[in-house]
């Protein structure tokens, strides 16, 4: 890796690939290969298509970076049209899935919850475990799912900019799945 | 803005100045905020971004490394390489071989490759164009 790429913002390294230099494309690679992987996984739940979206998403990139303008949005465009392949991802599969969806994928698991639990608060008090929240939050329906995830890796604002949705909607929903993942949790951690 | 709201904003420190301070404030008299802000703390602990796959970053760099052709290195020694094309064609003749399927193949394997790539560059164009709407 060239010495310095690491300081090298998105844009300049953007440029930089531009004028033909293939280690900034990796030094893009190596800087959100992490995150936009898991991001992918948990929209796909498919280690093999999350796999491969990963790819498609950053070979598209390779092959039309010309077309990119540097605006200071690399991530959000990457997010964005990683996003976009998934959705395709779904439709190519005929699958009845929108990542808008609003229904609850996750009530299998609530409603095995017995009527006489806790409330999510009382029932954690600390005692779930990284891997429970971690299961829980991939049982969370998709837009609750997106937004605990993309609460990882952007501001709120950014979100609301990138999903283009009011900042209220955005806050509304990441509350939304942080109280449902409290009551999977409680489920599982009284169990 | 709804507490549930702030405490989100505050969690991710995008709460500033006087709003800031005074939602700090108000944590140290409430519980449930207090828990919901150590529960949002563990959630973020535990979803932090792991490694992606090295097959998925090894596969990705191996499609987008140009890797110089097989050819090209013969092009030094175009008289070898005539007579490798020669050699072959004879050979080809005498045993009376055919151009067997792989040939056709890799003529349905181009054309296929061909229609991803239309297809690509359109999803990307699509995506360029939802990256237009955004910003």
């Amino acid at each position: 890796m060239e010495a310095g790429f690491q300081t090298y913002t998105d844009d300049e390294l953007v440029d930089a690939f531009k004028q033909g230099n293939s280690k900034a494309f990796e030094e893009l690679v190596l800087r959100y290969k992490n995150s936009l992987y898991q991001y992918i996984l948990a929209m796909t739940r498919d280690a093999g298509a999350a796999e491969d979206l990963f790819q498609e998403t950053f070979i598209s990139f390779f092959k039309h970076a010309d077309k990119y303008q540097a605006r200071g949005k690399f991530k959000a465009w990457l997010f964005l049209a990683a996003r976009n392949r998934t959705l395709n991802f779904f439709r190519d599969r005929d699958k009845l899935f929108s990542l808008d969806q609003t229904d609850d994928e996750g009530c299998d698991l609530l409603s095995a919850l017995p009527d006489s639990s806790p409330t999510p608060a009382e029932a954690l008090s600390g005692r779930e475990t990284e891997e429970q929240i971690r299961r829980a939050a991939l049982a969370l329906p998709v837009r609750q799912r997106e937004m605990i995830y993309l609460r990882q890796y952007f501001s709120f604002k950014e979100i609301a900019q990138m999903l283009q949705r009011p900042l209220g909607t955005v806050l509304a929903d990441c509350h939304r799945a942080v109280k449902k993942m409290q009551t999977l949790l409680a489920g599982e951690v009284t169990l | 803005m709804k507490e549930c709201e702030q405490l989100l904003l505050y969690a991710k420190g995008e709460l500033a100045g006087p709003e800031r301070d005074r939602f700090a404030m108000h944590l140290v008299s409430c519980q449930a905020c207090r828990e919901e802000l150590s529960f949002l703390r563990k959630t973020e602990a535990a979803l932090t971004p792991f490694s992606a796959p090295q097959s998925a970053v090894d596969g990705l760099f191996a499609k987008t490394s140009r890797k110089p052709s097989f050819f090209a290195g013969l092009r030094w020694k175009p008289a070898l390489a005539g007579a490798a094309v020669l050699g072959l064609g004879m050979l080809i003749f005498w045993t009376g071989l055919q151009p067997d399927k792989a040939a056709f193949d890799a003529r349905e394997v181009i054309a296929y490759m061909s229609e991803n790539l239309d297809a690509e560059y359109q999803s990307f164009a699509d995506d360029l164009s939802a990256l237009e709407l955004e910003f």
